[in-house]
């Protein structure tokens, strides 16, 4: 059921109002708003940013509202998920304001997003007048308004991961690593609870890496660190002859599932067993193998 | 940021299917912190440790210690009495909301609050609602239900919609609204998600409830979030400034309150001026004390009421006495020689005399306002508090009383003395009514506050009288103490009365020939009240009046003590309505004689 807004008073026509398209600003690079955020995690704050130019005199008229009725524009978010909401840029226009163009600007900190985000423009009676039929005349009367849902987080799935200061932690965990992944060698546990991917923030690099990951050098740490992510489960894999020789499918989700279908797509057509047997044989040539075939520091 | 281990929905289920009729001290014994099928968000903060569950589970668990929890099989069942459970609510809320740093994006997922529902403290949700699905046990919902139904889920959503970051107590509205006021609010997602507009929804019930009577405040908010919600899809409310929700809150409340023609509670101090009937009543009594003192009495005063006033005759500490009723009759009982009591007709104790003449200052407040806030408390009482208070009285009171049926049986059993209440609490069930009324000491002892919020701030159970019937003193002999002595207060000394610089000039001292008169001629006698006093005699007719002080109509005046009469001429009293000559006589006495104080003091 398609579900239509019809307002107890005259509003204008969506003309009146032009907006550009949504901006999203992360990592201090401003990108065209699009369906979805795949990058996004629930750590980061978001700022979105739009322009618009607003005919106050037309609304006015078509609105049926007196001359010089004060009128304001403004910008709002709302999540389905979290069910919070808030509001960035609002501006009052002035009595003698005709046609505006303005800057919008939101702000949502980090956390208070999950799921989908809705953007919501609204030009809204800015003072109370007094009542008349088919007229608004409460201050916040929605007069004319657009919305945009985002899609945070995309569809794909994550590689669950914290960073987090060695130092600091009560992991024990080496001070002086870069990273280390957490997992208990049981394939069975779900991906989302058996894996755990820890970045030490006192490493100078592990930090440029969080801050500034297009950098060439983040870049090439990230190859490194997933290889060394991918070859850890390889290994441990195929030195479980409980996994080599298993024959019923993994559970979906299962640490098990994930490293059964890595195997598959990087070494099509060879069974877990003969990539065992071939590791054992000769380790030096089988981990060059293995870059090849996860691509490591190729992309 | 924290993350959280979450469980999947089918294995919470499963869970929960076993724990809701399981006992808690089996829960406890199967307890453990990991759950092998829990995840975490891929990504978004800092996984919470081991060591920090345990820590969190333990202080849960000390919380809801202080209401009877406990491991042992022998169980003491969860609080049945809904402020005792609103209590412990907002307590758990108040633990969660600061203590698990979580964001609303991590708080948003349910098997989060699954894992606290069933792995975390599954046996604290099991005491806590022990059998609601009627004999089955606990709902799964609690468990692992929605953040409207997860007990832990629906505890951290409220603390967290309804923060008060500006206030002092950020939690304040977990406490000052109950539970089904805090449901209205933030079970409307759309409503409560914009935070600035609960706050004011919350604060905005509290404020416009205040002395409301004759309907429940809940009713007053279903009736508001009802207008609220119609309005709610034609505003943009996130673009409203603060006046703007101000503005709209506070007119939705004033139109509720008009539409269910709600009526308030009087201001007491301004009742006490214009109900004349009451105030002439309290004049009368006065005088009738103030002529029943004996010489000993006087003498007593003059060491130990009205000072200084050894070298003052008797004349002047009589009136001073008399004026001094106004302020603390209290005060004056407690000198007087235990003859004049006798000569009181009947009024043969100081809590006979105390309520014969505080009763007439504060008809109106005792008559009206004090059921209705003593209706409040007992409302607010928690059940063990009127078992105990029952039980230390010999009330019998059923096992499986309601608390309804409870107040009712203690109402009746004190006869509607509420002060008596009171006094017959223990500290704790104090303490707890503090809270729950959100009354502010202000110097005052526990039990001296919340008789001032019951009583107002002209009527109060003296402290020792009230401690002579508190647990820790001795026990009354009878349910109702007659020992309680209301007493009018007033907040000014004699000393600070509101006089301008002008009234110390010669002019305005009293003349000493004037302090010589006798007594019985300027002082009408109860017996021969209706008998006219030529006013145009009084010592200071006509006298100058300080700018500033003077109002053109009683009812204008308002004053809260004799203080502010000081600045009424005779001929603005003899101009007023309803004021007759006796009352202009005494006043005009009285102004000569509190600046002959104010002189000699100065």
């Amino acid at each position: 059921m398609i579900a239509s807004r019809a307002d107890p008073w005259r509003t204008p026509e969506p003309t009146t109002v032009k907006g550009s398209d949504w901006h999203v600003n992360m990592s201090g690079r401003a990108t065209i708003l699009d369906e979805s955020i795949p990058e996004w995690d629930a750590a980061m704050a978001l700022s979105f940013s739009r322009h618009i130019k607003v005919n106050v005199a037309e609304i006015r008229e078509q609105a049926g509202l007196p001359q010089g009725t004060r009128l304001r524009t403004a910008c709002s978010w709302h999540c389905e998920t979290t069910t919070l909401r808030g509001s960035g840029t609002v501006h009052t226009h002035s009595r003698t304001e005709e046609r505006v163009d303005l800057p919008l600007e939101m702000q949502i900190p980090a956390g208070e997003l999950a799921g989908l985000v809705t953007l919501t423009t609204s030009v809204i009676l800015g003072e109370a007048l007094d009542a008349k039929p088919l007229r608004a005349r409460r201050v916040g009367s929605i007069l004319w308004e657009d919305a945009q849902e985002v899609v945070l987080e995309g569809g794909g799935g994550r590689f669950p991961m914290e960073a987090m200061s060695f130092s600091e932690s009560d992991w024990q965990h080496p001070d002086r690593a870069a990273w280390m992944l957490g997992w208990g060698k049981d394939f069975d546990l779900p991906v989302l609870g058996g894996l755990h991917l820890m970045l030490n923030l006192d490493h100078p690099k592990v930090k440029t890496l969080l801050e500034r990951p297009e950098d060439v050098e983040s870049r090439i740490l990230s190859s490194t660190m997933f290889f060394d992510v991918g070859r850890q489960l390889v290994y441990a894999a195929l030195r479980d002859p409980l996994f080599v020789e298993r024959t019923n499918p993994w559970l979906k989700e299962s640490v098990g599932a994930v490293v059964d279908r890595l195997l598959r797509t990087s070494f099509r057509g060879e069974s877990a067993r003969s990539l065992s047997e071939k590791m054992k044989a000769r380790p030096e040539w089988f981990d060059a193998y293995l870059q090849a075939q996860l691509g490591a520091w190729w992309s | 940021m924290r993350l959280y281990p979450r469980l999947p929905p089918k294995i919470a289920r499963d869970l929960a299917t076993t724990l809701s009729i399981k006992p808690v001290e089996d829960i406890a014994n199967d307890l453990e912190l990991e759950n092998r099928a829990s995840t975490w968000a891929p990504t978004g903060g800092q996984r919470v440790t081991m060591n920090e569950l345990e820590a969190i589970r333990s202080e849960l668990r000390t919380a809801l210690e202080g209401f009877g929890f406990s491991y042992d099989p022998a169980i003491k069942a969860a609080p049945a009495d809904r402020a005792s459970r609103l209590e412990l609510d907002r307590k758990i809320a108040v633990i969660l909301h600061p203590r698990l740093e979580l964001a609303p994006s991590e708080a948003a997922h349910g098997g989060v609050w699954a894992f606290f529902g069933c792995v975390l403290a599954p046996e604290l949700i099991r005491w806590r609602f022990p059998k609601e699905d009627g004999e089955r046990g606990t709902t799964l919902e609690r468990f692992t239900g929605n953040r409207q139904r997860n007990f832990y889920a629906r505890l951290w959503w409220r603390a967290h919609l309804l923060y008060d970051p500006s206030a002092e107590d950020p939690y304040h509205l977990l406490d000052s609204l109950g539970e089904d006021e805090q449901v209205q609010i933030t079970e409307r997602s759309n409503i409560a998600g914009y935070r600035p507009l609960a706050l004011r929804i919350g604060q905005g019930l509290v404020r416009a409830c205040e002395g409301i009577r004759g309907i429940s405040r809940s009713r007053v908010q279903r009736e508001a979030m009802k207008r609220l919600r119609r309005l709610f899809p034609l505003l943009r409310v996130e673009a409203l400034t603060n006046a703007d929700l101000d503005q709209l809150i506070g007119s939705i409340y004033s139109d509720t309150l008009e539409s269910l023609a709600v009526k308030r509670e009087e201001a007491p101090p301004v009742v006490a001026w214009t109900d004349r009937r009451w105030n002439e009543v309290a004049l009368d009594r006065r005088f009738a004390l103030v002529e029943a003192l004996s010489e000993h009495d006087i003498q007593m005063m003059r060491a130990r009421v009205v000072e200084p006033a050894n070298s003052w005759l008797e004349f002047d500490t009589r009136w001073k006495i008399h004026f001094h009723l106004d302020m603390r009759i209290s005060d004056v009982l407690v000198v007087l020689d235990s003859s004049t009591y006798l000569r009181m007709e009947g009024r043969s104790s100081p809590a006979l005399l105390g309520r014969w003449l505080a009763d007439s200052q504060l008809g109106t407040w005792m008559r009206e306002v004090v059921p209705s806030r003593g209706q409040r408390m007992l409302q607010s009482m928690r059940m063990e508090d009127a078992r105990s208070l029952a039980s230390r009285l010999g009330i019998s009171l059923a096992q499986d009383s309601t608390q309804s049926a409870a107040q009712r049986q203690l109402r009746r059993c004190f006869g509607g003395d509420f002060q008596a209440i009171i006094a017959n609490l223990d500290d704790e069930a104090i303490a707890f009514q503090l809270r729950h009324l959100r009354v502010e000491l202000n110097d005052r002892s526990q039990r001296e506050a919340l008789a001032f919020w019951l009583c107002g701030d002209r009527a109060v159970a003296t402290r020792t009288q009230l401690e002579y019937a508190s647990p820790t003193g001795e026990r009354p002999t009878t349910p109702v103490p007659e020992t309680l002595i209301l007493a009018a207060t007033s907040p000014v000394p004699i000393a600070q009365l509101p006089v301008s610089p002008s009234a110390a000039s010669a002019e305005l001292q009293v003349p000493n020939e004037h302090r010589e008169l006798p007594v019985k001629s300027a002082l009408p006698s109860t017996r021969t009240a209706t008998t006219p006093i030529d006013h145009s005699s009084a010592p200071l007719a006509g006298v100058a009046e300080p700018v500033g002080l003077i109002a053109p109509t009683l009812e204008k005046l308002r004053v809260r003590t004799v203080g502010g009469l000081l600045a009424i001429s005779h001929a603005t009293l003899a101009a007023l309505p309803g004021v007759g000559p006796r009352k202009i006589a005494a006043i005009m006495a009285y102004q000569a004689l509190v600046r002959g104080i104010v002189g000699d003091v100065g």
